[in-house]
């Protein structure tokens, strides 16, 4: 019987008994149960977070040498590519997604998003896509691997996608948006959640299958908030809190800081349009993501007693301990 | 998310002398993953707060290549045990706190009893001198002992039996235990 257990349990078995036995013979055991008895708290979880601890400070590190110059560049080929992107008009009956672009380093310094993922909300029912036109290709000699062209799979444009790319060692990573972009060969179609690598040199295609949604634009606030399993805002605030773990890199590289994600409360209860604002690293915006994604339904807000979608900001702290 | 894994049939003086040969952290995490609640508990009870308990779990490992290079050690658990304990006292020291009163455990001299108690069989147990010797105990403390290490039941079961507090069952455990040890100083077995 393990300490903690002997602490947390009922203490009459035998087992408890040959823990006290022992205890009187080995003075460490015995400090310890003395120092987990006279201070309250869950200690198992506290051990098995010193365990993780542990586990990540012995673990084999990756070289922490990547360039800034490097990150920079990505950066510069990604302003500069959604820049060319960006329109004004949103199409209204067109979705919005969020997608979540992270742009490693390879090992060759050269600067290139690796690995993609797509967070499109649920169920297919029809499909739109858009590619960007290939002349709006950022000609910067440096950066030459082209950043993944996030399109749909259909000649309807997206009202605007959310993208984020991540340089291993930058300090914040880069958040645009993309509007509108036309149709092209399509080399993934996402429904769920997805994440790929990046061949060196070519720009990969993704195609997010969406479901309609609602055309009018969220309200801010209305006469009957939404409201969490019974609660309210603070209610789903401390259930996304409790749902959060650290993510294991990040609490070794002392990463910490606060997501920003905003959504929608559909009319149905269900959180879409899942857009990231603000994120201090790759890791904790897919955290954040995943949590909020795993939310149960809520119940809607009221405008006249008629259900309306409301759009909420939501602000999630990781602090290392 | 990932646990060192620990092969508990390998012995402390085993994985002490791969993390000497191989010099990588990940080795000594491992030995040092298999006392850490210990370390922990031992923390809190000089340290009284989580948050400080953990950090010095942290620290002290940090600071175990560099003791591991000045000491030979010969038995882990109890090497790591006094410098656990240290580390404790400097912090203390160093904030300016008390140090908690040790433990009323005396293991060397309860050595011998504590050994007839729990490993002893039960000719030795049925001895004329020990149970002469228990018969001279007061009432809780006779009770208590007989309770505790031939029926092997654990404070709280004793507790439950005489509804005596857990508290006092611990302490008529230990002074029962001191008592038994002086009188059988007195009288060879």
């Amino acid at each position: 019987m393990r300490p903690t257990e002997y602490i947390a349990g009922d203490r009459r078995s035998r087992a408890a008994h040959d823990l006290e036995a022992e205890a009187l013979r080995d003075e460490l055991l015995a400090e310890a149960l003395e120092g987990l008895e006279t201070t309250p708290g869950d200690h198992t979880a506290a051990v098995e977070a010193l365990q993780r601890r542990l586990a990540a400070r012995t673990a084999p590190r990756r070289s922490r040498w990547m360039p800034f110059a490097a990150a920079a560049a990505i950066l510069l080929v990604l302003t500069a590519r959604f820049w060319t992107l960006w329109q004004p008009a949103p199409q209204p009956s067109t979705p919005e997604l969020a997608v979540i672009v992270p742009a490693d380093t390879l090992r060759t310094a050269l600067p290139s998003p690796d690995t993609v993922v797509v967070a499109p909300q649920p169920p297919t029912v029809r499909k739109r896509a858009a590619t960007p036109p290939p002349s709006h290709q950022p000609e910067i000699a440096a950066a030459t691997k082209p950043a993944p062209d996030v399109s749909l799979s259909d000649t309807r444009p997206l009202d605007s996608v959310v993208v984020v790319a991540y340089g291993t060692r930058k300090k914040a990573d880069f958040t645009g948006s993309v509007v509108k972009s036309e149709s092209g060969d399509t080399t993934q179609v996402g429904t769920r959640d997805d994440q790929f690598d990046i061949i060196t040199g070519e720009a990969p295609t993704i195609a997010l299958a969406e479901e309609p949604m609602a055309t009018d634009s969220p309200y801010l606030t209305a006469e009957t908030m939404p409201s969490f399993q019974g609660g309210d805002w603070a209610t789903f605030r401390k259930w996304v809190h409790d749902q959060l773990r650290y993510p294991k890199l990040a609490l070794t590289n002392g990463i910490q800081g606060r997501v920003v994600l905003s959504f929608v409360i559909e009319r149905d209860g269900r959180l879409t349009n899942i857009q990231v604002l603000q994120s201090p690293d790759r890791s904790l915006t897919e955290e954040a993501l995943r949590v909020v994604k795993s939310s149960p339904r809520w119940s809607p807000g009221l405008q006249r007693n008629t259900p309306v979608r409301i759009k909420m900001t939501l602000p999630v702290d990781f602090k290392t301990p | 998310m990932r646990i060192l894994p620990d092969d508990t049939n390998t012995p402390d003086a085993e994985l002490l002398a791969r993390y000497t040969r191989s010099n990588s952290l990940e080795d000594l995490g491992r030995l040092y993953a298999r006392y850490m609640e210990l370390i922990y508990g031992l923390s809190l009870r000089y340290l009284g707060s989580r948050a400080d308990a953990e950090d010095a779990v942290m620290q002290l490992f940090e600071e175990l290549p560099r003791k591991l290079r000045d000491h030979e050690v010969r038995e882990f658990r109890t090497w790591l045990h006094s410098v656990a304990r240290n580390h404790c006292l400097g912090i203390l020291r160093r904030t300016g706190r008390q140090a908690p009163a040790p433990l009323p455990l005396h293991l060397h001299e309860d050595q011998s009893v504590l050994t007839l108690l729990l490993d002893g069989d039960e000719r030795q147990r049925q001895h004329d001198v020990l149970t002469r010797c228990l018969e001279r105990l007061p009432e809780p403390q006779r009770r208590s002992i007989r309770l505790f290490f031939f029926d092997e039941c654990s404070y709280a079961q004793i507790a439950d039996a005489t509804s005596w507090q857990l508290k006092s069952v611990k302490s008529y455990i230990q002074n029962g235990k001191r008592n038994l040890r002086l009188c059988l100083e007195n009288h060879t077995l």
